[in-house]
């Protein structure tokens, strides 16, 4: 008989044991899944745990290997310029605030088989077909501790400023390679972020996102020209012109009257 | 204001400007290959984007500037020249207007106006050659670039 208790107790105990592991276990889903934003309880709104998680730069949500899902806040925040390392040695410096225009950060890895596809499109598309033609794009990496600077030289594309930096990652809260961030230089905010798997889906997005700000803050449409003071317009004229092929000084400036003009 | 550092360079980058310290002879496309190279340090700061590929003066950035940008260069000779009669005097204390002049361009660009002076610190030999987008509204630029000029700390 005592011995019949002594297994009886034994049993109890072990399926109290199971049965605290299932509700650790259920406890940690549960968890879990409303850091991801999904709350089981009828009736309950977004968590705020969910959306403090999904304020977070390092959110785990990602719609195909390899391939981050942008965040989706709408707070995306200040941009910071970025100083790190060249691949081929040397440092650099690259302004995206205070400046006119517009910076396309491209943070890529020498590793990720989705990176490939944005190294080649950047090295060999002459016609990268963003929404502005004036947009800058600097390619980012990790930093030479993580990444090897020889196979970032080898990758880097000829016309784009390469830049080695863990600090940037860090500053800009890049989730996973690929990843594109979009700077506004004037005001000097993160206008449009997020992945893809072609170079042309990460264009449709940013230009969404350019679109989204226009609508948003109609008046930053017509920023480019209402902020222009007198050397801004004189500048940009002149670029225009050089561009054109047209010197100071070139004859062209200066038609020479015609008859009609003496009327 | 950021320090960027690098090769016994180290100097303070204004807000908007983009600042490269490189090895010479690095980011030459072959439209370059005319444009003369020292054999250490190049330091590049500009008020505007700096193109990837560029010459050590400058070439393929200067056709980028416009009438308010400034281009400071600082190119590294090798150290057994330092000293030597063209770089046997201190590095230019002051940039002025006066020093500047459209001649002084390694590639004459019509509007634009650059300046160029050899020195020897630190055991080294180096060129300092500036170029400003507009001679004629030339006094902020060069003060701009004296700013950025005078902020350059080289080391053994």
């Amino acid at each position: 008989m005592a011995a019949l208790v002594v297994a009886l107790v034994l049993v109890v105990a072990l399926l109290g044991v199971l049965v605290i592991g299932l509700l650790r276990s259920h406890a940690e889903i549960l968890k879990a899944l409303h850091d991801l934003g999904v709350n089981l309880e009828e009736g309950a709104e977004g968590a705020p745990a969910a959306r403090a998680r999904a304020t977070s730069r390092h959110g785990p949500a990602r719609v195909a290997d390899g391939v981050a899902r942008p965040r989706s806040d709408g707070a995306l925040g200040m941009a910071t310029d970025l100083t790190g390392q060249l691949p081929r040695g040397g440092a650099a410096h690259v302004a995206v605030t205070n400046v006119e225009h517009t910076t396309l950060l491209a943070f890529l890895s020498s590793g990720c088989g989705t990176c490939g596809t944005f190294w080649d499109s950047l090295q060999h598309d002459a016609t990268l077909a963003l929404p502005d033609a004036t947009t800058r794009i600097v390619a980012v990496t990790n930093g030479p501790e993580h990444e090897s600077p020889s196979a970032v030289a080898d990758l880097a594309p000829e016309g784009i400023v390469t830049l080695m930096s863990a600090a940037a990652w860090d500053d800009y809260g890049v989730p996973v390679s690929p990843y594109f961030i979009l700077v506004d230089g004037p005001t000097g905010q993160v206008i449009g972020e997020g992945s893809g798997t072609s170079w042309e889906q990460v264009v449709d997005l940013l230009g969404k996102a350019v679109a989204d700000v226009a609508a948003i803050r109609p008046s930053e449409a017509a920023r480019p020209l209402t902020r222009m003071d007198g050397q801004d317009r004189a500048d940009r004229v002149d670029r225009e012109l050089r561009a054109a092929g047209i010197e100071p000084g070139d004859p062209s400036l200066y038609p020479t009257p015609t008859t009609e003009d003496h009327r | 204001m950021t320090e960027l550092a690098d090769g016994g360079i180290a100097v303070d980058v204004p807000d908007g400007w983009d600042a490269h310290i490189r090895a010479a002879g690095q980011g030459r496309v072959a439209s370059h290959q005319a444009d003369p190279a020292g054999t250490g340090v190049v330091l590049h700061a500009a008020s505007f984007a700096l193109p990837a590929e560029r010459g050590d003066y400058g070439s393929g950035a200067v056709g980028l500037m416009g009438g308010s940008d400034v281009l400071v260069c600082l190119l590294e000779h090798e150290r057994e020249v330092a000293g030597t009669p063209l770089f046997d005097r201190p590095r230019v204390s002051r940039l002025h207007l006066g020093m500047f002049s459209p001649q002084s361009m390694q590639r004459a660009v019509a509007g634009m106006a650059g300046t160029q002076h050899f020195f020897s610190e630190a055991g080294r030999a180096f060129c300092l050659y500036v170029v400003i987008g507009s001679y004629r509204t030339g006094g902020p630029l060069v003060r701009a670039a004296d700013r950025v000029a005078a902020s350059i700390r080289i080391s053994r």
